[in-house]
């Protein structure tokens, strides 16, 4: 160190100078140091420090009220006698080229926690999110399950014309409902990436003759409307693909068709367009002769709540978007052609796989029925909402073969199940006091009574995972239904559990 | 300089200690974040409840995760330490609560006050339930960027050296 780089000084206990040697900083004999660097206002500290200890203060930033200049000096200060010997140490040069190392792994760092906790707060929005989601999906089947059992039971009293109507109306307008929540659910799991493709092997024949059978269904109710399909025989029989996601896809467009061609015609083809050893492309064409969509709309037809139709026909707004977005999973093709006053055209290219070993077989659909004996069925409904507790008690009884009881809270539901015998447990998923899972864990479990453990189990839910099936049953339910459900849907699965205990 | 004050900032680094520290002495305030090496000292006149007129020597401490890494040189002769954290960084609050029980150890008769300072990059009522469910209970909150509560912070430092 070069003596330019250094200053001593005597200094005595009011901080006055008594000498001082170096160029560091000109202070004259007398001059209080505390007066210039408010540093030395230590020195009062330092007064009750024992003799010839050295305190030592590493890179002081000390400022030269001449110059404005910052030095960063290491300073010791040893209490002498009656006086302290201060020696100060420019190492400004050092400590700015530690101060730059410094800075840079302070503010990595800094960039690192920040990123942590803003992954943090996503993470508790989206965990947020999705409970909100949850609830309201949970708040809204609810009443929807009430408001459609109870008009498709007004239905079916002695109503006049205008009555039935009228409940046609209200049934038209809670399906559409119902509808919107499971778009807003889609959608929202697609944001998430939480929906997967499922493979399962499917009769495609069948699965298209499903579909054109409801939409010749909807061709008739509107009359004016014709419904033409043809299918490619050159497909194979069976194949492999989401057959739910599927559905969905080509059930959005076709419904769109209907309701932007209300008195034309609707057609839908179905053909090969590519095939390679186990794998095949599908061209789905869905065609209508309706108002069509103008050039400069087309590109925002998949965009949501996009609505291009002068027509008042209903819809979500959120169709089309959730297409694309199932389209693009199934790594498919979707296009659309379309012109003013003659038509849309919507083109969707879907692969599939099949099992080239697999010989052709056609898999019958088993019908059940309730055993033919005349006895009525004894049903414990699991149900803790009063108005759904109340239309699933008048569905049965109005099918006239069950006898209900009803539980309120899962410790209840056990309560029965240990002083009586049921033919089947209809179950609510969301309990107060335990949730299905529980309860199901519980009967399948904790008895060894194979009349409690046993005992078939439907669940119902207004959950909005589609494979919440899947979760029922590998908890050791038998069937599940999701909410709000159709009367004859709830009786199907009833009497299928029942016939399948009896046979 | 008989009256003279020191207060010791603390705390994680890149908590806002200096831009504390610039904004209760040339009351400024800069974006950006300049790393302190060392301890930087500089001192504010300010004037009493009773009239009478002190000298706060303010020292701005280098930050450390962990307050016994401090240099004990720096905390001698300290009137009041305040502890700083980032509300916005969960990390340099996580372990203000032994962070103070250290230097109520180290120094049992200088006081410690716990200023959280970034309110302007949070949700007041968000970050006061975070912090009450970690039983952190600060004397302070403050904004070093807009000024928000410097004053009050200013009067419960007065407070304690009064």
């Amino acid at each position: 160190m070069n003596s330019s780089n250094v200053q001593y000084l005597e200094v005595d206990f009011d901080g006055k100078v008594i000498s001082s040697k170096g160029n560091l900083y000109q202070w004259s004999q007398g001059a209080r140091l505390q007066n210039t660097l408010p540093f030395f206002s230590i020195l009062e500290a330092l007064k009750q420090d024992k003799e010839n200890e050295v305190v030592f203060f590493p890179a002081v930033h000390l400022s030269d009220t001449t110059n404005d200049k910052v030095r960063i000096c290491d300073i010791d200060i040893v209490c002498a006698e009656n006086l302290y010997n201060v020696y100060i140490k420019d190492h400004t040069e050092r400590y700015e080229e530690l101060t730059d190392i410094s800075q840079q792994k302070n503010e990595s760092q800094i960039a690192l926690r920040t990123t942590q906790l803003r992954n943090e707060l996503l993470q508790e929005k989206e965990k947020f999110k999705n409970q909100f989601i949850s609830d309201i999906n949970h708040e809204l089947r609810a009443p929807l399950t009430s408001i459609l059992g109870f008009t498709e039971i007004l239905e079916k009293s002695a109503i006049n014309f205008e009555q039935e109507e009228l409940s046609r109306i209200i049934k038209g307008q809670a399906l559409h409902l119902s509808q919107l929540v499971d778009d807003i659910i889609d959608i929202s799991k697609i944001e998430s990436g939480k929906t997967a493709l499922k493979e399962e092997v499917f009769n495609f024949k069948e699965f298209i003759e499903e579909i054109c059978i409801t939409f010749d269904k909807t061709a008739e109710e509107i009359e004016e409307t014709t419904f033409e399909y043809d299918i490619d025989n050159n497909i194979q029989e069976e194949l492999i693909g989401d057959k739910t996601k599927i559905r969905q896809i080509l059930s959005n467009i076709l419904t769109n068709a209907f309701k932007f061609a209300p008195d034309g015609k609707v057609s839908f083809s179905i053909k090969k367009s590519y095939q390679r050893t186990n794998r095949i492309n599908i061209q789905f064409e869905i065609k209508d002769n309706g108002e069509g969509i103008a050039q400069e709309d087309i590109p925002h037809i998949f965009d949501r709540f996009s609505r291009f139709s002068s027509s008042t026909a209903l819809g979500t707004g959120l169709g089309l978007s959730i297409v694309k977005h199932l389209v693009e999973l199934h790594k498919g093709k979707i296009e659309v052609f379309s012109e003013v006053g003659t038509g849309t055209t919507f083109q969707v290219i879907i692969p599939f796989k099949f099992d080239i070993q697999k010989k052709k077989s056609r898999r019958k659909v088993k019908k059940y029925k309730l055993p033919e004996t005349p006895k009525k069925f004894r049903v414990l409904l699991v149900e803790d909402h009063d108005a759904v507790q109340y239309l699933v008690m008048k569905i049965l009884i109005m099918h006239g073969r069950f006898f209900v009881d009803l539980a309120r809270s899962g410790k209840q539901a056990i309560s029965y199940l240990e002083r009586k015998t049921y033919d089947l447990v209809l179950l609510d998923l969301r309990l107060e006091d335990m949730d299905g899972f529980q309860l199901t864990n519980t009967v399948r479990k904790n008895y060894g009574d194979k009349v409690i453990s046993e005992v078939p189990i439907v669940s119902m839910s207004a959950c909005p995972t589609n494979n919440q099936r899947d979760i029922c049953l590998k908890a050791g339910m038998n069937d599940f239904i999701k909410k709000p459900f159709l009367q004859e849907d709830l009786i199907n699965k009833i009497v299928k559990e029942i016939s399948k205990k009896y046979a | 300089m008989g009256s003279s004050k020191k207060i010791v900032l603390l705390g994680h680094f890149g908590v806002g200690k200096s831009s504390l520290f610039r904004r209760i002495i040339d009351n400024e305030f800069s974006e950006d974040y300049q790393v302190t090496l060392g301890v930087q000292i500089k001192q504010k006149t300010i004037t009493l409840e009773n009239g009478e007129t002190t000298t706060l020597v303010l020292w701005d401490t280098e930050g450390h995760e962990d307050i016994s890494k401090t240099r004990n040189s720096y905390l001698l002769g300290a009137h009041v330490f305040v502890y700083i954290f980032d509300l916005s960084r969960k990390n340099t609050y996580l372990n203000c609560n032994e962070s103070i029980s250290h230097l109520n150890k180290q120094y049992p008769n200088i006081p410690v006050k716990l200023i959280g300072n970034k309110l302007d990059q949070v949700n007041e009522k968000v970050i006061h339930k975070i912090l009450k469910d970690l039983s952190i209970f600060c004397d302070c909150y403050t904004s070093a960027k807009t000024s928000k509560n410097i004053n009050i912070f200013l009067e419960q430092v007065v407070k304690e050296i009064s």
